[in-house]
């Protein structure tokens, strides 16, 4: 029992000390910590696990990268707990400038969406060319589909596709939700064989890590689109509207966006995503 | 059956090579959850011995507390703790959101009840007569308390497991107060889902075997600790 | 010496009253056996008498101080050792519980090695020391117990049916490891006990007590002899039982010197000089003239004092010097004409009489 107690006590000061000499040598800038609030689709493509450390150690700042849907990453931003986001929900973002939350809006990157299927394709929607006939499709024959459920971007995307079609799926049996993550979506569409929406990116990781090839439509017209979003920052005073700017301003730089065209050609086969800084204008015209 | 069979051999590749990411990772995981563990232990068995040798009006409220904290979701407490330490919220000005502070303070609120809880059914449990027997050795009310600890400290060894296996297994609330930060908040579970989310199922599954290895190893430290102090 | 002292002492649970005790002494050096019938509240008076169910009224006084006031009650508490039915050991070694008092009461490491290790050889559980307590067997558990008890040398030792756990062949080597500690060291000792034996053997003092209520208190001898009520008398039964010394060697036996008389008794060998006679009363034989040739050599002239029936015979106290019980039929004792104040010779042979060693 002596022995016992004494080496708990050990372990508490040795875990406690250590733990607070590495805290403090993390946070030692002087400049603060920018917390970046990012979508999940980019934050598990590992993008900015290239990209943050690079900014760390090039501007000084200590940047806390936390990964949610957009719905939430915008409402941390509307909350002021957030500095910056990274997001894809057009509609809401501009919501968001208008109301005031935010101090500026940079178009950095897109991809494009695309509906997924199984190998063989029961549906037939290789035979479609955009996302809208091959939803039609699938309605139509009443294959499976499974929607993210979660009111992020993509979710947001898959609900104006079929309102525009005039369809609505909510009460069907083949509509299904799964409430998970684009990744996880993906998976269970494959092991149902069940058809899905999903971005490019998430789409090109998935079907590397399961190895297998998914039907699919690219719909060349039907772009996602990323924004970094500066939030004003709020009375308080802990905001870091400073870092927010060093951020935003280092992911528009011309290097930077080099970086992201050229990330997951070597793994992927292609790039999963497009920077667009330069050519936010011509983007606009396209929604 | 391939990815599991791959992630278990990937596990190992990972851990012979020292891989310093994983190492960063299992270290944090020991680190946050040992303090966590350590810290509610201590006003665990406090509030556990407190409530079984006490009797005041509401005691049976407190009780009625500690039992529903040992089922609480980890996620609500990580939510709960979020909102206290938001920049603007009331605890905002302690500016330990995103940081394994506030993956400790999550972990202290998770597993202190449950220790409390196990360390209060130990103490009723002992005999009432035992109790007067000990009081009649001449124990003064401090050594009282400390001999009946001592006579449960099965249950103590067993709260202690409890509440190490509660938080180092938990992952909602890591996720939501330390925000998964890459070498900094990141611990085995929340790694482990970010890596299934980013479809490396391989990384996945070698995580898995790490921390179930893990509380494998600490459970049975403790186990032997226990076995050891039952033979005196 | 009066070691404590309660007056007005009472104790209610659920605002029942479990105990009302007037006053109650214990002297240094005596034993004094609580008994009464099941629920009376012996428990509760030891309990009572060290403060550990705290009563709702009442004074205690240790050595002429009050408790609570003059003296605090921990260290009162530690003036005193309580043994229950139960062993009710720490989950820990032999030595560790034997220990464990001393321990407590903050005494040197050498001391306590010291103290400990004498009384784990007195009781004769040397090595069993490092085994874990809740290992033993009844008996065995039960020495811990007393030794941890005795280890603390107290002034007061609280005994509730110490004895009544452990089998017959334990118990005796028990109640003789109690009485030898009696010689060494000057203990007052609460006894409660419902064993009759028991209390033939080891009581000075007797207290009967009845729904929380002392009924007598007193010598052996005075409460036995004279039960105040009918629980008291089946307690003790229907025999004579008298307190005698040895005087001397009589032919097969020993002669006892009880109130001035010599009683011969046939037994084996036996050590102590105090003794204890129980007459059966259908042993014993009523004559109205002294008889001529008697077998027995126990012959004593004596008065009727008191008869009552008992089922089909009467049962006739005669007071030899002595009081003795003795049972004749309905015939008997309207051919000897028995009635209240008469004569009588009585004897008894010195086989019958059974010899109880104090």
């Amino acid at each position: 029992m002596q022995s016992s107690k004494k080496s708990l006590v050990f372990f508490f000061l040795f875990f406690t000390i250590q733990l607070y000499f590495s805290c403090s040598y993390t946070l030692a800038s002087k400049k603060g910590p920018v917390i970046f609030v990012t979508t999940t689709s980019v934050y598990d493509s590992g993008l900015l696990e290239e990209l943050i450390p690079l900014f760390e150690r090039e501007k000084g700042y200590v940047v806390k990268t936390i990964a949610v849907g957009s719905g939430q990453a915008i409402v941390l931003g509307k909350r002021k707990e957030a500095d910056i986001l990274l997001v894809h929900s057009p509609e809401e973002e501009k919501e968001f400038m208008v109301k005031g939350f935010g101090s500026r809006r940079r178009t950095i990157m897109y991809n494009y969406f695309v509906v997924v299927g199984p190998k063989n394709d029961p549906c037939g929607i290789t035979t479609t060319r955009t996302a809208k006939e091959a939803l039609r499709k699938i309605a139509e024959r009443k294959c499976i589909f499974l929607s993210r459920g979660d009111n992020s971007g993509t979710h947001m995307v898959e609900k104006r596709l079929w309102s525009e079609i005039g369809i609505d799926p909510s009460k069907e049996n083949w509509y299904q939700e799964t409430g998970q993550g684009m990744g996880l979506t993906l998976k269970m569409a494959f092991d149902k064989g069940a058809y899905t929406l999903s971005d490019s990116a998430t789409y090109l990781i998935f079907s590397k890590a399961l190895k297998t090839n998914l039907s699919f439509v690219k719909d060349e017209r039907l772009l996602n689109i990323y924004s970094v979003l500066e939030v004003k920052p709020s009375m308080s005073g802990r905001s870091n509207p400073d870092g927010a700017r060093a951020l935003s301003d280092f992911l528009i730089s011309d290097r930077i966006q080099r970086i992201i065209g050229n990330f997951g050609k070597d793994k992927y086969g292609s790039s999963l995503f497009i920077p667009c800084a330069r050519k936010k204008m011509e983007l606009e015209k396209w929604r | 059956m391939e990815i599991i069979f791959d992630g278990i051999k990937k596990a190992f590749i990972l851990i012979s090579n020292l891989n310093s990411e994983v190492s960063d990772v299992t270290l944090l995981s020991i680190k946050v959850s040992g303090i966590a563990t350590i810290v509610s232990v201590f006003f665990g068995i406090l509030i556990g011995a407190f409530l079984a040798l006490t009797n005041f009006p509401g005691r049976r409220i407190l009780v009625a507390l500690v039992n529903t904290g040992m089922g609480v979701p980890p996620v609500v407490v990580g939510l709960v703790i979020t909102m206290f330490l938001w920049r603007n919220g009331p605890f905002g000005f302690l500016e330990i959101l995103y940081t394994p502070w506030a993956i400790i303070l999550a972990q202290i609120l998770i597993a202190t009840p449950i220790v409390s809880g196990i360390t209060l059914a130990g103490i009723q449990h002992v005999p009432g007569k035992l109790k007067i027997q000990i009081k009649a050795l001449g124990a003064t009310r401090i050594q009282f308390v400390l001999l009946l600890l001592r006579e449960t400290r099965f249950s103590l060894f067993a709260a202690t497991m409890a509440g190490f296996g509660g938080v180092i297994s938990e992952v909602g609330a890591s996720m939501m107060v330390g925000g998964n930060i890459k070498g900094y908040t990141r611990v085995l579970t929340t790694a482990t889902v970010l890596e299934t989310s980013r479809g490396n199922f391989d990384m996945a599954m070698a995580l898995s075997v790490i921390l179930f290895c893990l509380t494998f190893i600490i459970n049975q430290l403790l186990t032997f600790v226990q076995q050891r102090e039952r033979r005196k | 010496m009066v070691l404590l002292k309660a007056e007005n002492l009472k104790i209610e649970i659920r605002g029942k009253t479990i105990l009302d005790v007037k006053n109650l002494e214990v002297n240094d050096n005596e034993v004094l056996c609580v008994i009464g019938p099941n629920g009376a509240g012996k428990t509760s008076l030891l309990m009572a008498l060290s403060l550990l169910i705290k009563p709702v009224k009442g004074r205690l006084f240790y050595k002429g101080k009050e408790v609570g006031k003059e003296l605090d009650i921990i260290s009162f508490r530690r003036r005193m050792s309580l043994v229950l039915q139960e062993p009710l050991l720490l989950d820990t070694t032999v030595f560790e519980n034997v220990a464990s008092g001393l321990k407590i009461r903050g005494l040197k490491k050498k001391e306590i090695k010291e103290r400990t290790e004498k009384y784990l050889d007195f009781f004769k559980i040397k090595e069993l020391k490092e085994r874990n307590a809740h290992t033993l067997s009844s008996g065995e558990a039960q020495r811990v117990s007393l030794a941890r008890a005795y280890a603390t040398e107290p002034d007061i030792l609280l005994l509730d049916e110490p004895f009544s756990s452990v089998d017959t062949h334990t118990k005796e080597s028990l109640i003789q490891d109690f009485l030898r500690l009696r010689e060494i060291v000057s203990t007052g000792v609460i006894f409660a006990t419902h064993d009759r034996e028991e209390v033939l053997r080891l009581a000075d003092r007797l207290c009967v007590l009845k729904e929380g209520h002392i009924v007598d208190v007193g010598k052996v001898e005075e409460v036995m002899n004279d039960p105040k009520d009918e629980w008291v008398a089946s307690f003790f039964g229907l025999e004579t039982i008298l307190y005698g010394n040895i005087v001397g060697k009589a032919d097969g036996g020993y002669l006892v010197r009880v109130s001035g008389k010599n009683i011969e008794v046939a037994t084996k060998e036996i050590v102590s000089k105090n003794v204890l006679l129980c007459i059966r009363p259908e042993n014993v034989t009523i004559f109205t003239s002294e008889p001529s040739h008697v077998s027995s050599r126990n012959l004593f002239l004596g008065k009727v004092v008191e008869i009552y029936p008992v089922g089909y015979h009467y049962k006739v106290r005669i007071d030899c010097g002595f009081p003795l019980w003795a049972f004749v039929t309905k015939n008997s004792l309207v051919n000897l004409d028995l009635n209240r104040g008469k004569k009588v010779y009585a004897s008894f042979k010195a086989t019958s009489i059974r010899v109880i060693e104090r």
